[in-house]
C-alpha cells in the first residue's frame, strides 16, 4: 500500500478510529468493524439553516435534494441510481448546524460509492440546471406539505422557535425553509451557495466497515485529494442568550384531534458541557414509562394523554429543552402548563433521588451504544462530534463523562436556565366548530 | 492533477449468510430459538404468540391489542408506575404488539442486565394485573389516537385501503386496535377472558440475540415463564382464515381544505409462501423502492407531483398485499393518479427489462447484510419468518429463490398474483379532486364525506 505523502500524519486519537487531513482540509476518519462485509460512507458538511443569509432561508436544504440531481460524471439521478442498484441504504437530511450525506454499501461498492461524493463535492456546480432546480423546489414545497403543514401539530416547531428566539436568529427559522426564498432564489444564488460551503476544508469524511484503513486513506486522497481547497466562511459566533423572562405564549387553531401544550426552555448549546445535564433532566421528566411527567400528569392526574421532554442539541448560543404535552378531554391545556411547571420546580427543589438518576444515566448509556451499533450509525457519530465539537473522539467520552455527571450537577445547571417565566409556550386548540 | 479520478468498477459482492439459530425447548411446553452474537452489548429478545385476531369476538375487536398493551400497565407484584421504573432502573425496553396473525411482546436490555429484564417480561406474561382504572386510560389513549388518525390524510387512507380491499366479513378489512364501537364494549373482564383464551404458553416461541449463550438465555426464560401455563382448555385455531377480497371500487375521503390528497393503490396478492413472492418484492423494488424506482423518476424526480411515493408489500401466514402509498399535491391529483396507474398497469402487462431485473435482485440481495448488521435487526427478521410461517433463516431460502429468477418468469409471476382491478383510495379535498378525475376520465365509485 502506498504511504500518502499528501496527508498529515496519523493521530490516533481514541482507538480504535484513525485521522488524516488531507492538504485540501478535508478530515478523514476511519474505523474498522469487521463484523459485516458493509461500509458506511458519511460526510458531514459544515453548512445547516443557521449559514443561510435571512433572504435565503432553506437553501441548505434545497441542496440536500440538488446533490442528487448530477455532477460532471454523473447523470441527473445516476448517484441514487447506481447507490441502489448495489443495495445500498443512502438518504441526506439537512439540520440547524450541518448538512450530513450517508450512505451504508456492500464493502464491494465502498470504492464507488467514495468517488460518487468526491464527484458531486467537485463538480455539482457545472450541473446545476433550472430544469432540475424547479422540479426539486416542488419536491421540497410538497415535503413541506407532507410533514409539516397535513400532519397535525406538524408546525408546533416552527411556533416555539419562533417563539422563544428573536426574530432573526439563526435558529428562529426552521431548517426547511421559507418558500418565498426559495421562488426567489436564481442559479446563481445556488453556485455561490455550493461555492461558499460544499468544499473539502468545510467537512468530513468517516468511513467505518469492513475496510482495511490505509487503503480507504488511499481512495480518499484519489478521488478526493484534487479538489481545490474552498474559502469556507468564518465561524459566526452566535450569542448564549438568557433564559426568557417573559413566559411567551402563542396560541394556534389548527385542525389537530385535541389540545396539546408545547413548551420550550433557551439552555446551554451542545459544545458546552452542561448540556449532558439537560439530557438526564429531559429523561427524568418526561422519557419512558416511568418518567416524572408520565407518571404524574398521564397517570396519575389523567391531565394528558402523552407527554416527552426532550434536550434539543444545537451548536452554537442555545439549545432547547422542550416538552411536549397532549392534552386529556375536558382539561383546559393551561392546567397542564401549571403542572409541568409543578414537577420542574419540585425536580429543582427536592432534586432527584439516586434512583431515578441512575436509571437515567443507564438509559441514555444505553441509547448512545446503540445508536453506534450500526456502521451507519457510528460513522454518524464520528462525523458530527468531528464537526461539533472539533473532535472525533468526543463521540465516546460521553460515556465516561456520564460517569462523573452527579445527581446535585443536574439539578444545578437547571436552576440558573428553568427559572420562573423562562419558557416559550404554544398552545394547540382544535376549531371551536367541527372543519 | 484532475478534480475527480476515474470511476471505479464495483467489484465483485461478498458472500453473506443468515446466521444459524440454536433451537431450545423446555416445560411448559416453551420452544426457542437463540442466536449467540458475540460482541453484542444488548440482548433482544421476543416472545411470539400466534393468535389471530379473527377470534376475537365482533363486538370486543381491539380487545387484543389493549390486553396486550396492559401487560406492562401493573402486575400482581407491582403498579404500573413500579413496573416502568424497575425496567427502567434495568435500562430495558419492553413494548407489546399485535399483528393480524399474533401478539410480540419484546425485550431489549444490556446484556449485563438480561436476567432482570427477562423476569420483568416474565412478570408481565404471567401475573399481569389488568387493573380497571389503566383499562380505561389505555382504551381513552386508543380512542385519541383514533382521533388522530381521522385528520391524517396518509393514515387514513391506509386504514380506508383495508376496509374496502377486503369484505367486511374478514377481519383484514378492520383496525387491530378496535374502534369506538367496540372499545365501549371492553372493560376489565372483556381483557381478562381474552388473557386466558389468547396468552397460551404451548404456542409461543421465543426468539432471541445477544452475547449469551443458548443455555444462560433458556435457564433464564424457563426461570422468568415457569408459572406460565395455558388457563384455557381451548384448541383456538392459530390460523388465520383465508383472506376474502372485496369488489375493487375507487373511494374518495372528503377531507375539506386539504392541501395534499393521499393515494392508496393495491390488490390483494398469494402469501409468502407462494413461488410468486420473489417477483412481488422485485416489482416492489422496481416500481416504488427509492429515488430511481419507476413511480418515483416520473411522479417526484420529473414532475416535483410528490416528495415520494411508496411500494408496500404486506403479508400474513395466508394472504399478502401489493400496495403504492403516497401524497401528491391537491391541484395534480387527477395527473397524478393518471401517471401512477399507467406505470403500474404497464409494467404488469409489459413486465421489466432483463436491466431492471437484474439490477433490483442485486439490489435486494445485496443490501441484506446491511439491514441486518445488528442483533436487534437479527431477531426482526427471525420475527417477520416465524410471523408468517416460515423458519427463522427465511431469508437464506428467499434469496436463492429470488436469485434464481429471471426478467420473463418474474413478469409472468407479477401478472398472475397482481390480477384484476385496483382499490384505489384518496383522502383529500373533494372539491378540487372530484372535478380534478373527472378531467382526466377516472371514474369515483363513492365519496365519503
Amino acid at each position: 500500500m502506498r504511504m500518502l505523502a499528501t496527508s498529515s500524519p496519523n493521530v490516533h486519537l481514541a482507538p480504535p478510529f484513525v485521522q488524516r487531513r488531507l492538504v485540501n482540509g478535508l478530515t478523514v476518519i476511519v474505523e474498522e468493524r469487521h463484523t459485516t462485509p458493509v461500509a458506511a460512507v458519511n460526510l458531514w458538511y459544515d453548512v445547516g439553516s443557521r449559514h443561510e443569509a435571512d433572504h435565503q432561508k432553506g437553501l441548505a436544504h434545497l441542496f440536500e435534494h440538488l446533490m442528487f440531481q448530477g455532477s460532471r460524471n454523473v447523470a441527473a439521478g445516476e448517484h441514487a441510481g447506481v447507490l441502489e442498484s448495489v443495495g445500498a441504504r443512502f438518504n441526506a437530511t439537512t439540520s440547524f448546524d450541518r448538512t450530513n450525506y450517508f450512505e451504508t454499501v456492500p464493502v464491494n461498492a465502498l470504492s464507488t460509492a467514495l468517488w460518487l461524493e468526491a464527484d458531486r463535492m467537485a463538480t455539482l456546480r457545472e450541473a446545476l440546471s433550472e430544469q432540475e432546480f424547479e422540479a426539486q423546489r416542488d419536491v421540497v414545497k410538497n415535503e413541506r406539505l407532507q410533514t409539516y403543514v397535513e400532519v397535525p401539530y406538524g408546525e408546533s416547531m416552527t411556533h416555539l422557535m419562533a417563539a422563544l428566539l428573536p426574530a432573526g436568529h439563526p435558529y428562529a427559522t426552521l431548517p426547511i425553509g421559507d418558500m418565498a426564498h426559495l421562488d426567489a432564489a436564481t442559479l446563481e444564488d445556488l453556485r455561490s451557495f455550493f461555492d461558499t460551503h460544499y468544499a473539502p476544508d468545510n467537512a468530513v469524511l468517516t468511513v467505518v466497515g469492513d475496510v482495511d484503513p490505509e487503503n480507504v486513506f488511499a481512495r480518499a486522497e484519489e478521488f478526493f485529494g484534487g479538489i481545490p481547497a474552498g474559502r469556507p466562511p468564518a465561524a459566526t459566533p452566535v450569542d448564549v442568550l438568557p433564559p426568557l423572562s417573559d413566559g411567551p405564549t402563542t396560541t394556534v387553531v389548527a385542525r389537530v384531534p385535541y389540545p396539546a401544550v408545547f413548551r420550550g426552555w433557551r439552555i446551554p448549546a451542545l459544545t458546552d458541557d452542561a448540556f449532558l445535564a439537560f439530557e438526564i433532566a429531559a429523561r427524568v421528566l418526561g422519557q419512558g414509562n416511568g418518567s416524572r411527567l408520565r407518571s404524574g400528569l398521564v397517570r396519575e392526574q389523567s391531565l394528558a394523554i402523552d407527554v416527552q421532554a426532550y434536550a434539543m442539541g444545537l451548536a452554537a448560543g442555545n439549545s432547547v429543552l422542550g416538552v411536549n404535552a397532549f392534552v386529556a378531554e375536558g382539561v383546559a391545556p393551561e392546567r397542564v402548563v401549571d403542572a409541568v411547571d409543578e414537577h420542574i420546580a419540585q425536580m429543582l427543589d427536592r432534586g432527584l433521588t439516586d434512583d431515578e438518576f441512575a436509571s437515567a444515566v443507564a438509559r441514555h448509556e444505553r441509547d448512545v451504544v446503540e445508536a453506534m451499533s450500526t456502521s451507519g450509525g457510528r460513522a454518524d457519530a464520528l462525523s458530527g462530534a468531528h464537526t461539533i465539537h472539533g473532535d472525533a473522539a468526543r463521540a465516546d467520552q460521553v460515556l465516561d463523562r456520564l460517569r462523573t455527571l452527579t445527581a446535585e450537577a443536574v439539578v444545578e445547571a437547571l436552576q440558573s436556565w428553568l427559572t420562573p417565566l423562562a419558557s416559550a409556550t404554544v398552545v394547540y386548540q382544535p376549531p371551536t366548530e367541527e372543519g | 492533477m484532475t478534480i475527480t479520478a476515474t470511476r471505479p468498477a464495483i467489484a465483485e459482492p461478498v458472500l453473506w449468510e443468515f446466521p444459524a439459530f440454536d433451537s431450545w425447548a423446555a416445560e411448559p411446553g416453551l420452544r426457542g430459538q437463540h442466536l449467540a452474537l458475540s460482541g453484542s452489548r444488548m440482548l433482544h429478545l421476543a416472545v411470539w404468540i400466534p393468535t389471530p385476531l379473527s377470534t376475537e369476538p365482533r363486538e370486543q375487536e381491539g380487545v387484543t391489542n389493549l390486553c396486550a398493551r396492559l401487560l406492562v400497565e401493573g402486575t400482581r407484584q407491582r403498579t404500573g408506575q413500579e413496573f416502568a421504573a424497575e425496567l427502567d432502573r434495568n435500562a430495558a425496553s419492553l413494548r407489546t404488539s399485535v399483528s393480524i396473525d399474533g401478539i410480540t411482546i419484546a425485550l431489549d436490555v444490556p446484556v449485563t442486565r438480561a436476567a432482570a429484564g427477562i423476569a420483568l417480561l416474565g412478570e408481565a406474561l404471567t401475573a399481569p394485573a389488568f387493573p380497571a382504572h389503566e383499562v380505561e386510560r389505555l382504551t381513552r389513549e386508543i380512542l385519541s389516537d383514533l382521533r388522530a388518525e381521522k385528520i391524517d390524510g396518509g393514515r387514513r387512507a391506509a386504514t380506508a385501503f383495508h376496509a374496502h380491499r377486503y369484505l367486511d366479513s374478514d377481519r383484514r378489512a378492520r383496525r387491530l386496535e378496535g374502534d369506538e364501537q367496540t372499545l365501549a364494549r371492553i372493560d376489565r373482564q372483556a381483557v381478562l377472558d381474552r388473557y386466558r383464551q389468547a396468552f397460551v404458553a404451548e404456542r409461543a416461541q421465543v426468539l432471541s440475540v445477544g452475547s449469551l449463550s443458548t443455555s444462560e438465555v433458556r435457564g433464564m426464560v424457563v426461570d422468568a415463564l415457569q408459572e406460565w401455563r395455558s388457563t384455557t382448555s381451548e384448541n383456538a385455531s392459530v390460523d388465520l382464515p383465508p383472506p376474502q377480497p372485496a369488489p375493487a371500487r375507487t373511494v374518495l375521503i372528503d377531507k375539506p381544505g386539504a392541501t395534499q390528497t393521499a393515494i392508496e393503490i393495491g390488490w390483494c396478492t398469494p402469501p409468502t409462501t407462494d413461488p410468486s413472492w420473489p417477483a412481488l418484492r422485485i416489482g416492489a423494488r422496481v416500481l416504488g423502492e427509492g429515488l430511481r424506482s419507476r413511480l418515483n423518476l416520473v411522479l417526484r424526480e420529473q414532475k416535483g407531483y410528490t416528495y415520494g411515493v411508496h411500494a408496500i408489500t404486506n403479508a400474513d401466514r395466508r394472504a399478502a398485499t401489493f400496495r403504492i402509498a403516497g401524497t401528491v399535491a391537491s391541484a395534480v391529483t387527477g395527473a397524478a393518479l393518471t401517471d401512477a396507474l399507467g406505470i403500474l398497469l404497464g409494467f404488469r402487462s409489459e413486465g421489466l427489462t432483463d436491466e431492471e431485473h437484474r439490477a433490483a435482485a442485486t439490489s435486494i440481495i445485496s443490501s441484506t447484510p446491511i439491514s441486518h448488521e445488528t442483533g436487534r435487526h437479527l431477531r426482526e427478521a427471525a420475527l417477520a419468518g416465524v410471523r408468517t410461517g416460515r423458519p427463522v433463516t427465511w431469508l437464506t431460502s428467499f434469496l436463492a429463490d429470488l436469485g434464481a429468477t429471471s426478467a420473463h418468469g418474474v413478469s409472468e409471476d407479477f401478472r398472475r398474483s397482481v390480477a384484476g382491478e385496483p382499490t384505489i383510495v384518496l383522502v383529500g379535498d373533494a372539491s378540487v379532486c372530484i372535478p380534478l378525475l373527472a378531467d382526466v376520465g377516472i371514474p369515483i365509485d363513492s365519496v365519503v364525506r
